[in-house]
């Protein structure tokens, strides 16, 4: 067997190539230097991207990293609202749990601009709690450098058979403690 | 046999190591303790990543590499691995074993842990450096938006592939095609920013 590409590292990784090809792709890398840093490398990718907190989080994953120490405080903000959140020290992250009329919403979208109206990041389809009515946005201390962040005016859009209408809009302030 | 062969010369600590397998076993059954180290430094790796994949986690695969070696170290002194030029696939092998006998007592194990833990034991945080966060992001953001999509409901919002496709109107087997070719392209990423 000759070194296979990094797709097929990457569905080993996953336990998603069939037996032989499993089978096969050990065989090669315990003999192969090259295919044994690969699939170190692809490993060690797959354990980042899980153990990145994403902009917007499921309720299952809130519940998740609600179980880490120190836990995370959550703030939670009603449209109109300016709510304000401080990290840094032991607290390194921190969720903003944005309420808003979801009972109907079929997809929610969120953009997020600076003090000037000036766009910072959007991002389409993201989780929400319909029942609950809540899009939580997770906020870590490491965003500090992010420009616009210390007052950002969000928004959310969601979309039901009606059509797309706003559902809240919020101003989030982030205070950062000095690292 | 390992017996007839030559005996080759170890290189210096810190040089690169060369010999074949079959020098090493040779190596190995005469005593030479520095080639004991050699042969683990070897393969130690190749048995952690296995068993990382198949035990699912850290210290499982590190008690396979603490089994799997004392095994093969054993059985490499003992002149008993039949042909040391197979060396790898001996390794291999004594992997497979000891795998199937740690998987049964894991299940156990997690049987055990499941009846005394609370759902709110506590876990560790996220343990990312700043920088790998944002390596990882700048890689993340330059995938094709399909792709993109699909490593973010994933990875970060937990879905299965089946739900990934029902959002998308993808097959799961497509939505694996594409999850494996985003992760290809974002370790070739990776790659290239860690060489910069």
């Amino acid at each position: 067997m000759t070194c296979p590409n990094l797709e097929t590292i990457a569905a080993w990784t996953l336990d998603e190539l069939d037996e032989g090809a499993s089978n096969a792709f050990e065989e090669h890398y315990f003999g192969c230097d090259t295919c044994v840093e690969q699939a170190e490398r692809m490993r060690r990718l797959v354990s980042e991207l899980e153990a990145t907190v994403p902009a917007v989080l499921t309720q299952a994953r809130k519940k998740r990293l609600e179980a880490t120490q120190p836990r995370p405080m959550s703030v939670p903000v009603r449209p109109g609202e300016t709510a304000t959140i401080r990290l840094g020290g032991d607290a390194p992250l921190g969720f903003w749990v944005m309420h808003a009329p979801l009972a109907t919403a079929k997809r929610v979208d969120f953009e997020a601009r600076d003090a000037s109206g000036t766009p910072l990041f959007a991002i389409q389809d993201v989780p929400f709690d319909a029942e609950r009515g809540e899009v939580v946005l997770a906020c870590q201390v490491h965003y500090r450098n992010l420009p616009g962040i210390q007052s950002m005016h969000v928004s959310l859009t969601a979309t039901d058979a009606e059509g797309a209408r706003s559902v809240g809009e919020y101003v989030l302030e982030h205070q950062f403690e000095s690292p | 046999m390992a017996a007839a062969l030559a005996l080759p010369v170890l290189p210096t600590p810190g040089m690169p190591l060369e010999l074949s397998d079959a020098e090493l076993a040779a190596l190995v059954a005469s005593r030479e303790s520095r080639a004991e180290a050699a042969l683990f430094a070897r393969f130690a790796k190749r048995v952690e990543l296995y068993g990382r994949k198949h035990l699912g986690s850290q210290p499982a695969a590190d008690d396979l590499v603490q089994q799997v070696m004392l095994i093969v170290l054993e059985a490499v002194r003992a002149g008993k691995v039949e042909d040391p030029s197979k060396l790898a696939s001996f390794v291999l092998g004594t992997c497979r074993n000891v795998t199937w006998d740690l998987r049964r007592a894991v299940g156990r194990q997690q049987r055990y842990e499941r009846e005394v833990a609370s759902d709110e034991a506590a876990v560790s945080p996220p343990s990312m450096s700043e920088r790998d966060v944002l390596r990882l992001r700048n890689c993340m953001g330059g995938l094709p938006e399909r792709e993109m999509l699909v490593v973010r409901m994933t990875f970060l919002e937990d879905q299965t592939a089946e739900e990934v496709g029902a959002r998308l109107g993808l097959s799961a087997g497509n939505v694996r095609v594409i999850r494996h070719r985003a992760l290809a392209k974002l370790g070739s990423c990776l790659n290239a920013k860690e060489a910069s």
